[in-house]
C-alpha cells in the first residue's frame, strides 16, 4: 500500500522511563501541530490522563481534546503551544508528536512529519507558504502525487439535508473526510460480501483492528463506536481517503443480531446510513453525495469564495503551473472530455482517437457501408456520409481547445472491430444496407484476424484505403477553417498512427498534404497543422531519425510500445505478469510495465527515438499519450529524457501536472 | 585497520551524538529525539541502537563484535545520568523499549515500557514514590507488553 520496497533493519530506542500513570497530575498525549484532517492551522490532540503510552492510540479509553488542558494544566499547555512553534520552525512541515506528563512536568517522547490527509496536505503547505515557513518547491514536492484524486472525492449534498430538515443520528468525530452513503454491515467479512455483490457498504464497528483491512477498503465508509482520531480506524481510513466518522458512543452495535441502536432508534444490516467525514455528522438514511467542491466551482454551480478547498487547489496549481516545465495534455475523444480537461488544467489534446466517432446511431451504418464496399465509388459514398459528422466533432473539440494544440490520430484499430458478431446484429445490419447476412457473414470472415493487434491496422488501412485518410485530413482541416472563421485559434496535429517504416509515413504525408492543399484552396483560407507519428512499433523507434527527416512530431504510443517491445499481449499478460511483478522472489519488473514505463527497456528505445528524433530535427516536439501518462513515476521518466509533454485522461490531469511539477524540481535539484 | 563501527548512539542532557539526517541508521523516531535533544528540548534521555546491528542480525542470527559493550556502556551512561541503576532493588532505574524504522509504519512496530521492574524493584518504586497503585499498574503492564510482545502471550489471556 506505501509501496515500501528494500527496507532496512529496525533501529531499537531504549530511554528512561517517564511515567503518565502516576495520578491525576500525570498524562500521555499525541498531537499534531496542525489539524491532519483539514490543515487548518490549530494545534489538535487528544490526551488521556493517569494513562501510559499505548492507552491513547489504543482506542480503549476515548481521549480528551487537548483544548481542554489548557483549563486541566495551563503550564504544561503553554509549554506544549511553545514546543509546537519550535518544532513546526525547526522541521518546516506538521508534526506529528508524542508527549507524556509527569507529575505536571512535560516530557516529548516522539515527533514525525505528520501523515494527513490529503486536504490537510494542501491547505498546510498553501498556509505554510504563505506564513513564509516554506517556499513553493518544497510545498509542491511534498504533497503526494498518488493522493492527489481524493480533493476530487464526492461529499454529502448538504442542500438535501438542509432541504428536508434531516436531523443527525449521532455524531462521531471527524476523523476522515468526504461524505458517504452505503448499506450498514456489521463485519469485515460481511462487508466484503456485500461489496463484492455491487452494493454500496458503509462499515459499522464497535472499533476496527488489522484484521478488518480488507472489509475497510471496500466499504464506501468507516463508522466507529469507540477510538478517537488516531485510533486504527482513523489512521487507515485516512490513508486509504474513505470517509471516517470515529468515536460514535451512542451508537451500539449488536453483531449477533445484525442491528445497531442509536438514540432509541433501531436499524438493521442492509438499512442506509450516510456520514460526513468532514464534520463528523451520521444520519440514519440515505443521502445523496455530490461532487467534491473543487468540482462545483469549476462547473459554475459554486461560488469560490465559499470553498476553501477550492481556493486553496487554485493557489497551489499556480505554484504547480511556475514550477513545471513538461506540458500536461489529455487523452479526449468529445467536446465534452475535452472540457473537463481544459478545466482541470489540460494545455491541448495529446490524442484524439477518432474511432469512437464511427460508432453510434447512424454513423455505424456508414462506416459498416464503408467497410463493406467492393470498388472506390461505392467507398466514396459512404465517406461522404462520415465526413460531416467527424467535421463537427472536431469543430466541437477545436472550439473547446480556444487554440490549444489538439493531436488527432487517425483511424487505428481492425476494421472487424466495427462489424456485429451476432446473427441478430448481422440481420439487422443486412435489413439497413439492403444487402444480405451471407455477404456480410463473408466479410466478416475475410477480414477475421489470427492476431489483430499485429494485423490490418493504424496507417496499413490508410495505405491500402487512402481515401479513408483523405477523409477525415479534409474534416480537421476543414473544421480547423471553420473554426477559425469564428475567430478561435486553432492548432490540429494529424497523427499518424503505427508507422513502423518512414515509407509508410512519407506515403500518408504526401496524401495528406494533397487534400490539405486542395481544401485550402477551396476555402481560400489556411491553418496552421502539424503532420507527425505515433511512436509505437519498435522498428519506429529504431529508425527514428529517418522518420524525423518528414514527421513534425512524435508522440510515444507507450501501450503498444510496450506490448511489442516486451512481447507481452496485454490482453493476456493477467495470467503471468503478476507473478512477474508481484512474486517477492522473481520482481522481474519492479512495477506493471503496463503501468509504469519499463524504464530499461521500452524507456531506452523511447530514450533512443527522442535523440535520434531530434539529431535529425533540432527541438522536435515528443510527448506520450499512453496510460503511462498519468502515472507520477512514468512521468518523472519522461521529464528526464527530455518530452515536451504528456498525456493522460481527463481525470488525471491535476495529479499528472503536479507529478510534472515534482519531476522537473527533482530533475533540478539532482543537476 | 577500519574504525570501529558504532552501534549506539546516546541522546540525552541538551546532547546527542545523532543527527536529523540519520534516519536510515537510528530509524525515524531515534533520528528525531536525538534532534529535539539537541535543540533543547525536554526529551527523557536514553540511546539508540542502529539499524546496522538489526540487520547484522538479520544476517548472521548473532549481535555484532562490539555492540553487547557498547549497549553495557551506554546503559551505566544513562544509569548514572539518572541516579538509578537498571534492576535495581533500592534505587531502579526504568526504560522503555521502542523499535524504529527508516519508514514510519504505525503500530506496526513493537514497543516494551517500564522495563526494569521485578518483584525487588517493584517494591523499591513504591517506596520510592509512595504511590502503591502506580507502581503496581506500571508492573502489571509491563508483564502485559513483554508477554505479548517479547514472549508472543496474546492480550486476551490477561
Amino acid at each position: 500500500m506505501n509501496d515500501i520496497r528494500g527496507l532496512l533493519g529496525t533501529a531499537v530506542n531504549v530511554q528512561s522511563m517517564v511515567f503518565g500513570n502516576m495520578g491525576e497530575t500525570s498524562g500521555t498525549g499525541v498531537a499534531f501541530t496542525r489539524d491532519p484532517s483539514s490543515g487548518e492551522n490549530k494545534f489538535f490532540g487528544e490526551y488521556l490522563m493517569n494513562a501510559q503510552g499505548e492507552d491513547v492510540v489504543a482506542g480503549i479509553r476515548t481521549p480528551q481534546k487537548i483544548d481542554t488542558l489548557q483549563k486541566a494544566n495551563p503550564g504544561v499547555y503553554d509549554q506544549l503551544c511553545h514546543i509546537r512553534e519550535i518544532l513546526e520552525k525547526h522541521y518546516h512541515d506538521m508534526q506529528d508528536i508524542e508527549f507524556t506528563i509527569q507529575e505536571g512536568k512535560l516530557y516529548m517522547l516522539q515527533t514525525r512529519n505528520g501523515k494527513r490527509t490529503i486536504f490537510a496536505w494542501l491547505r498546510s503547505q498553501v498556509e505554510m507558504v504563505e506564513e513564509g515557513l516554506i517556499d513553493k518547491k518544497t510545498a509542491v514536492s511534498r504533497v503526494p502525487a498518488a493522493e492527489f484524486n481524493k480533493l476530487f472525492a464526492p461529499i454529502l449534498d448538504n442542500n438535501y439535508i438542509r432541504d428536508l430538515g434531516l436531523k443527525e443520528a449521532t455524531h462521531g468525530l471527524n476523523a476522515s473526510p468526504g461524505g458517504a452513503c452505503g448499506q450498514i454491515y456489521f463485519t469485515a467479512a460481511e462487508a466484503e460480501e456485500a461489496a463484492a455483490m455491487g452494493k454500496d457498504v458503509l462499515l459499522v464497528r464497535t472499533e476496527t483492528s488489522p484484521e478488518d483491512i480488507g472489509g475497510m477498503a471496500v466499504s464506501k465508509g468507516i463508522v466507529t463506536c469507540r477510538g478517537g482520531m488516531t485510533s486504527h480506524a482513523a489512521v487507515v481510513a485516512r490513508g486509504m481517503g474513505s470517509p471516517c466518522v470515529s468515536g460514535c458512543g451512542q451508537i451500539h452495535v449488536d453483531e449477533i443480531k445484525k442491528t445497531l441502536e442509536v438514540n432509541g432508534q433501531l436499524l438493521s444490516e442492509g438499512d442506509y446510513m450516510s456520514i460526513d467525514g468532514f464534520t463528523g455528522a451520521v444520519y440514519a438514511q440515505k443521502i445523496p453525495v455530490k461532487p467534491s467542491e473543487i468540482m462545483q466551482v469549476l462547473e459554475g454551480t459554486m461560488n469560490e469564495k465559499e470553498s476553501t478547498l477550492y481556493q486553496n487547489y487554485s493557489k497551489f496549481m499556480g505554484y504547480v503551473s511556475e514550477l513545471k516545465t513538461m506540458s500536461v495534455r489529455t487523452n479526449a475523444d468529445t467536446p465534452s472530455d475535452a472540457h473537463h480537461a481544459v478545466q482541470l488544467g489540460a494545455e491541448g489534446v495529446g490524442l484524439c482517437r477518432t474511432e469512437h466517432m464511427f460508432i453510434g446511431g447512424k454513423r455505424i451504418i456508414s462506416m459498416r457501408k464503408m467497410i463493406l464496399a467492393d470498388t472506390y465509388g461505392e467507398r466514396q459514398i459512404a465517406l461522404s456520409e462520415l465526413l460531416p459528422m467527424q467535421r463537427e466533432d472536431f469543430i466541437g473539440i477545436f472550439r473547446e481547445l480556444k487554440g490549444l494544440p489538439v493531436t488527432i490520430r487517425l483511424l487505428d484499430p481492425p476494421l472487424h472491430e466495427f462489424l456485429p458478431n451476432d446473427h441478430t446484429s448481422r440481420h439487422e445490419m443486412a435489413l439497413q444496407l439492403g444487402t444480405t447476412v451471407e455477404a456480410i457473414s463473408k466479410k466478416i470472415n475475410a477480414l477475421q484476424e489470427f492476431n489483430p493487434m499485429l494485423g490490418f491496422r493504424g496507417c496499413r488501412l490508410a495505405i491500402v484505403y487512402p481515401e479513408i485518410l483523405e477523409m477525415q485530413v479534409r474534416a480537421i482541416i476543414e473544421a480547423a477553417i471553420t473554426v477559425k472563421r469564428q475567430g478561435v485559434d486553432v492548432h490540429p496535429e494529424i497523427m499518424i498512427p503505427l508507422v513502423g517504416i518512414y515509407k509508410e509515413f512519407n506515403f500518408c504525408k504526401e496524401h495528406a498534404e494533397a487534400v490539405i492543399a486542395k481544401v485550402f484552396d477551396e476555402q481560400g483560407l489556411k491553418v496552421e497543422y502539424k503532420i507527425g507519428t505515433m511512436v509505437e512499433v519498435p522498428r519506429a523507434a529504431i529508425t527514428a531519425d529517418e522518420i524525423a527527416k518528414s514527421a513534425e512530431f512524435f508522440s510515444f504510443g507507450t501501450n503498444d510500445l510496450t506490448q511489442m517491445t516486451c512481447g507481452f499481449s496485454r490482453d493476456d499478460a493477467a495470467s503471468f505478469l503478476s507473478h512477474y511483478v508481484n512474486d517477492p522472489d522473481k520482481q522481474f519488473y519492479p512495477y506493471d510495465p503496463f503501468q509504469t514505463i519499463d524504464f530499461d527497456g521500452v524507456g531506452k528505445l523511447i530514450k533512443m527515438a527522442v535523440g535520434l528524433g531530434r539529431g535529425v530535427r533540432p527541438g522536435m516536439k515528443m510527448g506520450i499519450c499512453g496510460e503511462h501518462g498519468g502515472d507520477p513515476k512514468s512521468i518523472a521518466f519522461c521529464q528526464s529524457v527530455g518530452l515536451d509533454y504528456v498525456s493522460c485522461s481527463p481525470f488525471r490531469v491535476p495529479i499528472a501536472r503536479l507529478a510534472a511539477a515534482q519531476a522537473a524540481i527533482a530533475q533540478n535539484a539532482s543537476k | 585497520m577500519a574504525e570501529k563501527k558504532k552501534y549506539v548512539y546516546f541522546f540525552g542532557d541538551g546532547k546527542a551524538e545523532g543527527r536529523a539526517d540519520m534516519k536510515d541508521l537510528l530509524g525515524g523516531k531515534g533520528a528525531n529525539l536525538a534532534d529535539m535533544t539537541s535543540i533543547g528540548l525536554p526529551v527523557p534521555p536514553g540511546f539508540t541502537i542502529t539499524t546496522e546491528a538489526c540487520a547484522y542480525w538479520d544476517q548472521h542470527k548473532a549481535y555484532p563484535e562490539g555492540m553487547r559493550e557498547e549497549v553495557i556502556e551506554n546503559l551505566h551512561k544513562l544509569e548514572k545520568m539518572m541516579g538509578a541503576k537498571l534492576g535495581d532493588k533500592d534505587n531502579p532505574l526504568l526504560v522503555s523499549v521502542r523499535s524504529g524504522a527508516a519508514q514510519s509504519m504505525p503500530g506496526m512496530m513493537d514497543t516494551v515500557l517500564n522495563l526494569g521492574l521485578n518483584p525487588d524493584s517493584l517494591q523499591a518504586l513504591i517506596k520510592k514514590t509512595g504511590n502503591e497503585r502506580f507502581a503496581w499498574d506500571s508492573y502489571r503492564r509491563f508483564i502485559q507488553m513483554f508477554g505479548d510482545v517479547v514472549m508472543g502471550v496474546p492480550h486476551s489471556s490477561f
